[in-house]
C-alpha cells in the first residue's frame, strides 16, 4: 500500500516537476494557445458569485472568470499580485493600502478601478459573503483617493496578517457598474458571471455544462492559452471516473474520483494522479463532540475516543494513503502557525478503556459502557466510511455508537442548530488562518444556527481569553503565538478530535499541462494551463 | 364525439383533487422535513447567524406554518408554480427544461419494452407450452427479477467503460455532432444504456400479458371459425388475435406509467440525465417545497394525461367498451 | 383452497423451483447469526479481497476490509422483513378498503377509489423516496412509505370480487335472510377475496424487495444493518477495480426476487387450475 503510494505521489511530483521547469521553456517554445479543456463538475452552485459565496464549489467556475486582489503560490511570503500589485498594513492595524493593476477593464469593455474594490468590499464582502461578514466586520471605509489606489479602513486594529491571508479566498471584485443598481441577491450577473479573468462566461446550461470562452482583451499578454474551458455536470463519481477513461472529460478536480479508483486510474496510459494543488484548502477530519451529553462532558472520555482511533488505519484504508494523521486544529502545511509539539493521542484501546474505567463508565451487561447517536456529514464518501469506522473502533472500547445517515440540509440542523447528536463527523476546512474559520469551533457563546461552528456546548475561559486576544494583536509574532497557545489548550482540552488532514487530487489527461502549480491551483485562474496536441 | 368530450370533462373533473391531494403532501412533506432551505444551501457555503437569517428572510422562509402554509395556497390558486432556491429560476422554466429529457426516456423504455415484449409474446403465444413458449416465459422472469440500478451498472462497466460502445454518462455530446441527423444519433446513442437498464423489466410485462392475450385468443370461437373458413394464418392473426390482444398491452402501458417514472428516478441519477427524477431527487435535498410541488404535479399530470390517452386509444381500438364509465 | 392449492403449487415447475430457493434464501436469512455470530461490520482482513481468495472470506472483502458473505447474509433478514411487511400492510388495507369499497359502494366506495386513483398516479418510487429521505430510514416508516400505495391493487381487486359476488344468488339470498351486511362481507365474501388477492402478494413482495434495495443505493438505507442495496451502492465506487463487491450482493437481490416472482407464477397457475 505504502509503496503504491510512494510510487502515485514520486510520479506525479516528477509530473508537476516537469510542467513547472518546463513552464518558463513552454512559454518561449512548447506552450501551445488553443483547445477545449472539458472537466468534471459536480455541482451547480445556485449563486456563481466568488464575493458573496466564498466556496470551493463557487471558485472551481468563478475564479477563472472573476479574479481575486491576491493568488496564493508556493514559496516566497505566499502571496502573488492579481488584481492588485501592491498591498501595505499600518503598524496600527487601522488601514491596509492596495494599490491597483493597470490597464484591466471587465468583460463588457469598461476599465476596472479602486470604485470596483471599494463597492466589492463595501456592499458584498463586508455584509452579504459567508466568511467576510467575520474578517471584514470592522471595516469602516474603502478611500479612493485615485483610480489605482484603494485604502481600506478598520474601525478596530485588524491583523494585517490575517487580512493578507485572506486576499486568495474573500478580496474576489466583481464590477461596481453591473451591481450598482436593484438587490444584490438577485442580479442576473450572480450567475451570468462578469469579471476581469482570462475567461469569459458564456453559457449555463443547468444539469449539462458551463462554457467559458477566452478573453482575449486579458491584461496578461499571451494569456490565456485554452479557446474555452467546459464544466460538464457528472454528480456521479463513478461516471467521472468512466469519462475520464473514456477521454470524454480531459481533468476532475476535488478527488472528484472514488479514491479506490485512483491506484487503477494512475496506471492508465495517459492519466496522470496528481495530488498538489490543494494544500491551501485542507480539509480536516473531525470528531464533532456534544458536550452537553455527560458522558462526552469528561475531557478523559474525549481522551479515550481519540486514543480508540486507529489514524493510520483511517489514512492507509479510508484516503487510501491520501492523508496525514492530525492531532491538533492546525494542518501541517501552515508553518506559520502549525505547532508540532501536541500532545499525542495515538492508537492505544487499552488505555482507552481504562481511561473509561476512571470515569466511572464500567462495561454494563451486554459488554457496553454506554451509547451514543453518531452522525456523520454527509459532505464526503470518507466521512460516510470513517463512519463505518469510528462504529467499528467504539464498539471495541465498549462504547455502542448508532449511526444516523442524513441529507445536508438534515445534518447540518440536527448538529449545528439542534444540537441533536452525540459525536458527528464533520470535514472542517482551514482557510489559511485561524481566524478565518477555526477559532469558531472552539470560542463559546455562539447563537444556535450557525454551522461549522462551536455548537459543542464547549466554553473554556481559558480558550475565549485567548480568541479574544489574538483577534486584536496586531503584531505577527504575538498573533502567532496565541495561536500556538491556542493549538495546546484544543490538544490537552480535545472539544473535538482531529483524525487526519487532507487535500483533493487531480486526475487528469496527460496532455493537460501546468496543472496543479499553485497551492489553490483548482480555484484558481487557469490562465496558464494549456493543451499539449 | 360526445362520448369523448365527457371522458375528456369527467377525467378533468377527477384530477383535480388528485392533484390537490399530491401537492398538499409535497408541501407538508418538506414542512416536516429537517432543516430548510437555507440549512441545505449553507451547508455548502457556511455563514454566520445574521447570513442564515437574512437568507431566510429574502427566501420568504422566515414565518410560521400558518404563514407559509398561506402562501402555499394562496400560489397552489393562482396555479403560479413560483421561484425555486435551489436554481433560483422560476419552477416552470426548470421543469420545461427537464421535461422533455424524461419524456425521451421513457418513450424510448416504452417502445424498446413494447416492440421486444410484443414480438415475443407473439412467439410465445403462438404455441403454447411449447419449448419456445417455456424459454421465453422462463426469460420473463429473469427480466422481471433483475434490479434496474444494478443492471445498469454492469451496462456501464461493461458497455461504455471496459468496451466503449456507449457514452457512460449523459443525454447529448457537449460538442455539436453536425446537423440534425448528427444530433439525433447522438441522443440515440446516449439513450440506448438507459433505456435497457430501465425497459429489461418492462419487456417481461408486456411479453407475458401479449402472450395471454394471444393464447386466448386464438382459442376464442370467432378465430375459430375464421380459420374454419379457410383465412390465412396472416389475416386471422392481424385481425382476430394480435388487434384484441393488444388492448391488454395498452392498459399494462397505462398502468406503469408510475413505475416508469419511478424508475427514471434511479435510471437518471446512474446515467447523470438531467430529468425529471433527478429533479425531484435535487427538490428533496435542497429543501426547495415550491420546485418539489411543481415536480410531483407535473409527474402525476403526465401520468393522468398518459391514461387518459391510453383510454382513449382503446375507445378507438374496440368501440364495444364503454370506456366513459370503465 | 387450503392442502389441494398447496399441493397444486408444487406441482408447477417454477413454483417448485421458487420454493426450493425462497427457502434457501429463508434458511440463509435465519442461520445468519449463527454461521457469522460476529457483527457483520467488523473489520476483519485486508479491504477488497478477492472473492475465493481466503476461504475464511469465501466472497472476499469490501472496501474497509469487512467481510461480504457476512454482510449479505446478514443482509437477507432486514430485505425479507421489510418486503413481508410491506405486502402484509399492502394486503391487510388492500382486503379492508376493497371490501368496504365493494360491499357498501356509493359514497364510501367513491371516497376509497379516489383516494386508491391519487395514490396510483404519483410514482410510487417517487413517494417512497421522498418520505424515506424525511422519516429516515426506519422500518415502519419505509413500509409506510412502500405500503402507501401498493395497497391500491389488492384493493381493486377485492373490491371487483365483492361486488361480483354480492349480486351472486347465495350472497343475496343470506341478506335477504336478514342477514347483517358485516357478517356476510366477513364470512362469505371475505374468503373467496383473499384467495384473488393472494396472487398479488408475490408482485407486492418482489416490487418492495426491489423498492427497498434502490433507496438504499441511493443511500437512504439503514446505516447500522448490512444491505444488499447499501453494499452495491458502496461497490459502485470501486467497480472497476473490485466488481465483486457490486456483483455478489446484486446476485443475492436478484436470486430472492426470482424466488418470490417463481411462487407466484406457480401460485397463479395452481389457482387458475384451481379455479377451472
Amino acid at each position: 500500500m505504502a509503496l503504491h503510494r510512494r510510487d502515485i505521489l514520486a510520479g506525479a511530483a516528477a509530473l508537476t516537476a516537469a510542467a513547472i521547469t518546463g513552464n518558463a521553456r513552454a512559454q518561449v517554445a512548447a506552450a501551445r494557445s488553443g483547445g477545449i479543456l472539458t472537466v468534471a463538475a459536480d455541482t451547480e452552485p445556485r449563486n456563481l458569485n466568488p464575493a458573496m459565496v466564498a466556496s470551493n464549489g463557487v471558485f472551481y467556475v468563478a475564479s477563472k472568470v472573476i479574479e481575486p486582489l491576491a493568488e496564493m503560490i508556493d514559496g516566497g511570503d505566499g502571496l502573488a499580485p492579481r488584481l492588485a500589485t501592491r498591498w501595505e498594513g499600518s503598524s496600527d492595524g487601522r488601514t491596509v493600502t492596495f494599490t491597483l493593476r493597470d490597464g484591466v477593464s471587465w468583460h463588457d469593455g469598461k476599465p476596472f478601478t479602486s470604485a470596483d474594490v471599494d463597492f466589492s468590499a463595501m456592499r458584498l464582502w463586508k455584509p452579504l459573503q459567508n466568511l467576510g461578514r467575520t474578517v471584514f466586520k470592522n471595516l469602516e471605509a474603502v478611500d479612493t483617493p485615485d483610480a489605482r489606489t484603494a485604502v481600506f479602513r478598520f474601525s478596530v486594529p485588524t491583523p494585517f496578517q490575517l487580512v493578507r491571508n485572506a486576499l486568495p479566498g474573500l478580496a474576489s471584485v466583481v464590477p461596481k457598474h453591473l451591481y450598482d443598481v436593484g438587490d444584490i441577491a438577485t442580479n442576473p450577473a450572480n450567475t451570468r458571471l462578469v469579471g476581469t479573468g482570462p475567461f469569459r462566461f458564456a453559457e449555463h446550461r443547468p444539469g449539462e455544462f458551463y462554457r467559458l470562452e477566452k478573453n482575449p482583451a486579458y491584461w496578461e499578454a499571451g494569456r490565456p492559452y485554452l479557446d474555452q474551458i467546459i464544466y460538464r455536470v457528472l454528480p456521479d463519481r463513478g461516471a467521472i471516473a468512466a469519462a475520464l477513461e473514456a477521454n470524454q472529460i480531459q481533468l476532475a478536480a476535488f478527488s472528484a474520483v472514488p479514491l479506490a479508483d485512483m491506484e487503477r486510474l494512475a496506471k492508465v496510459p495517459g492519466i496522470a494522479v496528481i495530488p498538489q494543488g490543494y494544500d491551501g484548502i485542507t480539509y480536516q477530519l473531525t470528531v464533532e463532540i456534544n458536550h452537553r451529553r455527560k458522558e462526552l462532558a469528561d475531557a478523559r472520555v474525549r481522551r479515550a475516543i481519540a486514543h480508540a482511533i486507529d489514524r493510520k488505519f483511517v489514512v492507509d484504508t479510508i484516503f487510501l494513503g491520501y492523508a496525514k494523521p492530525s492531532n491538533g486544529p492546525v494542518p501541517a502545511f501552515d508553518k506559520q502557525f502549525h505547532r508540532t509539539d501536541l500532545p499525542d493521542s495515538g492508537f492505544d484501546r487499552r488505555r482507552a478503556e481504562a481511561l473509561l474505567d476512571e470515569a466511572g463508565l464500567p462495561r454494563g451487561g451486554n459488554g457496553m459502557r454506554f451509547s451514543v447517536r453518531l452522525l456523520p456529514a454527509p459532505w464526503f464518501e470518507q466521512t460516510r466510511q470513517f463512519g463505518d469506522y469510528l462504529r467499528q473502533a467504539l464498539r471495541a472500547v465498549g462504547i455502542d455508537a448508532q449511526i444516523a445517515n442524513n441529507d445536508p440540509a438534515a445534518h447540518l440542523k440536527a448538529v449545528y442548530t439542534d444540537h441533536a447528536f452525540d459525536l458527528a463527523i464533520g470535514s472542517l476546512v482551514y482557510r489559511n488562518d485561524p481566524a478565518i474559520s477555526t477559532t469558531i469551533l472552539y470560542e463559546s457563546g455562539l447563537p444556535a444556527g450557525v454551522p461549522f461552528s462551536n455548537q459543542y456546548g464547549y466554553a473554556s475561559p481559558a480558550m475565549d481569553g485567548l480568541v479574544r486576544r489574538a483577534a486584536s494583536a496586531v503584531d505577527p509574532a504575538e498573533r502567532t503565538a496565541l495561536y500556538r497557545d491556542m493549538q495546546m489548550l484544543a490538544a490537552t482540552d480535545l472539544p473535538l478530535i482531529h483524525v487526519a488532514e487532507f487535500t483533493f487530487l487531480t486526475v487528469a489527461r496527460r496532455s493537460v499541462m501546468n496543472v496543479a502549480n499553485n497551492p489553490r491551483w483548482a480555484t484558481s485562474h487557469w490562465a496558464d494551463t494549456w493543451l499539449s496536441a | 364525439m360526445t362520448r369523448v368530450l365527457r371522458l375528456l370533462a369527467l377525467r378533468g373533473l377527477s384530477a383535480i383533487p388528485t392533484l390537490l391531494i399530491v401537492a398538499c403532501g409535497a408541501f407538508l412533506l418538506l414542512e416536516f422535513a429537517a432543516g430548510d432551505a437555507v440549512d441545505a444551501y449553507l451547508a455548502q457555503t457556511g455563514g454566520d447567524a445574521g447570513f442564515a437569517a437574512e437568507l431566510r428572510r429574502s427566501l420568504g422562509l422566515g414565518g410560521t406554518f400558518a404563514e407559509r402554509l398561506a402562501g402555499f395556497l394562496v400560489s397552489l390558486a393562482t396555479i403560479d408554480l413560483g421561484q425555486s432556491v435551489v436554481f433560483a429560476r422560476p419552477v416552470a422554466s426548470v421543469i420545461a427544461e427537464r421535461l422533455p429529457n424524461t419524456l425521451l426516456l421513457m418513450a424510448s423504455t416504452t417502445l424498446f419494452a413494447a416492440g421486444f415484449g410484443l414480438g415475443l409474446g407473439m412467439l410465445a403465444g403462438r404455441h403454447p407450452n411449447s419449448f419456445a413458449d417455456h424459454g421465453i416465459s422462463t426469460a420473463a422472469l429473469v427480466l422481471l427479477a433483475i434490479p434496474n440500478f444494478w443492471l445498469g451498472l454492469l451496462l456501464v462497466v461493461g458497455l461504455a467503460v471496459s468496451w466503449p460502445l456507449f457514452p457512460v454518462a449523459g443525454i447529448r455530446s457537449l460538442i455539436g455532432t453536425g446537423g440534425l441527423v448528427g444530433a439525433l444519433l447522438d441522443l440515440l446513442h446516449h439513450l440506448v444504456l438507459p433505456t435497457l437498464a430501465l425497459g429489461a423489466g418492462y419487456i417481461a410485462l408486456y411479453l407475458r400479458t401479449l402472450r395471454a392475450g394471444m393464447v386466448e385468443a386464438w382459442q376464442s370461437d370467432h378465430v375459430r371459425a375464421a380459420r374454419a373458413r379457410g383465412l390465412s394464418e396472416a389475416s386471422v392473426l392481424r385481425r382476430g388475435v394480435v388487434r384484441p390482444a393488444l388492448l391488454p398491452s395498452l392498459v399494462v402501458a397505462g398502468q406503469n406509467i408510475g413505475t416508469l417514472v419511478g424508475g427514471s428516478v434511479v435510471v437518471e441519477t446512474l446515467f447523470a440525465i438531467p430529468g425529471m427524477g433527478r429533479l425531484a431527487f435535487e427538490a428533496v435535498t435542497g429543501r426547495d417545497t415550491a420546485l418539489l410541488v411543481g415536480v410531483v404535479m407535473s409527474a402525476t399530470l403526465l401520468v393522468l394525461v398518459i391514461n387518459l390517452v391510453v383510454d382513449l386509444a382503446m375507445a378507438w381500438l374496440d368501440p364495444r367498451l364503454g370506456a366513459v364509465d370503465g | 383452497m387450503g392442502d389441494s392449492l398447496a399441493a397444486r403449487l408444487l406441482g408447477t415447475t417454477a413454483g417448485l423451483a421458487g420454493l426450493l430457493l425462497l427457502l434457501a434464501v429463508a434458511i440463509m436469512a435465519m442461520t445468519a447469526p449463527w454461521l457469522f455470530p460476529a457483527d457483520p461490520f467488523d473489520i476483519v482482513a485486508r479491504p477488497l479481497l478477492r472473492p475465493f481468495s481466503q476461504i475464511q472470506h469465501p466472497l472476499g472483502t469490501d472496501r474497509l476490509g469487512r467481510d461480504l458473505l457476512a454482510m449479505i447474509a446478514h443482509g437477507t433478514r432486514p430485505s425479507l422483513v421489510t418486503a413481508l411487511s410491506v405486502a402484509a400492510v399492502a394486503l391487510g388495507i388492500g382486503l379492508a378498503t376493497g371490501a368496504l369499497a365493494g360491499m357498501f359502494g356509493g359514497l364510501v366506495d367513491e371516497l376509497i377509489m379516489r383516494l386508491a386513483d391519487a395514490l396510483q398516479t404519483v410514482p410510487p418510487f417517487v413517494v417512497a423516496l421522498a418520505v424515506v429521505s424525511v422519516l429516515g430510514p426506519s422500518l415502519p416508516g419505509l413500509v409506510a412509505a412502500l405500503s402507501l400505495s401498493a395497497w391500491t391493487a389488492p384493493a381493486r381487486v377485492v373490491r371487483a370480487e365483492v361486488m361480483r359476488l354480492r349480486s351472486a344468488a347465495f350472497v343475496e339470498s343470506s341478506l335477504l335472510l336478514g342477514r347483517n351486511r358485516a357478517i356476510v362481507a366477513l364470512q362469505v365474501v371475505l374468503p373467496n377475496a383473499i384467495t384473488v388477492a393472494l396472487a398479488l402478494a408475490a408482485v407486492i413482495v418482489a416490487g418492495a424487495l426491489l423498492s427497498e434495495a434502490a433507496l438504499s443505493f441511493l443511500g437512504l438505507g439503514d446505516p447500522n444493518r448490512p444491505s444488499w442495496g447499501a453494499l452495491i451502492a458502496e461497490g459502485r465506487q470501486v467497480m472497476r477495480t473490485a466488481p465483486h463487491v457490486i456483483i455478489a450482493p446484486g446476485i443475492a437481490l436478484f436470486l430472492t426476487v426470482l424466488a418470490v416472482s417463481l411462487v407466484g407464477e406457480g401460485v397463479a397457475k395452481a389457482l387458475s387450475r384451481h379455479n377451472n
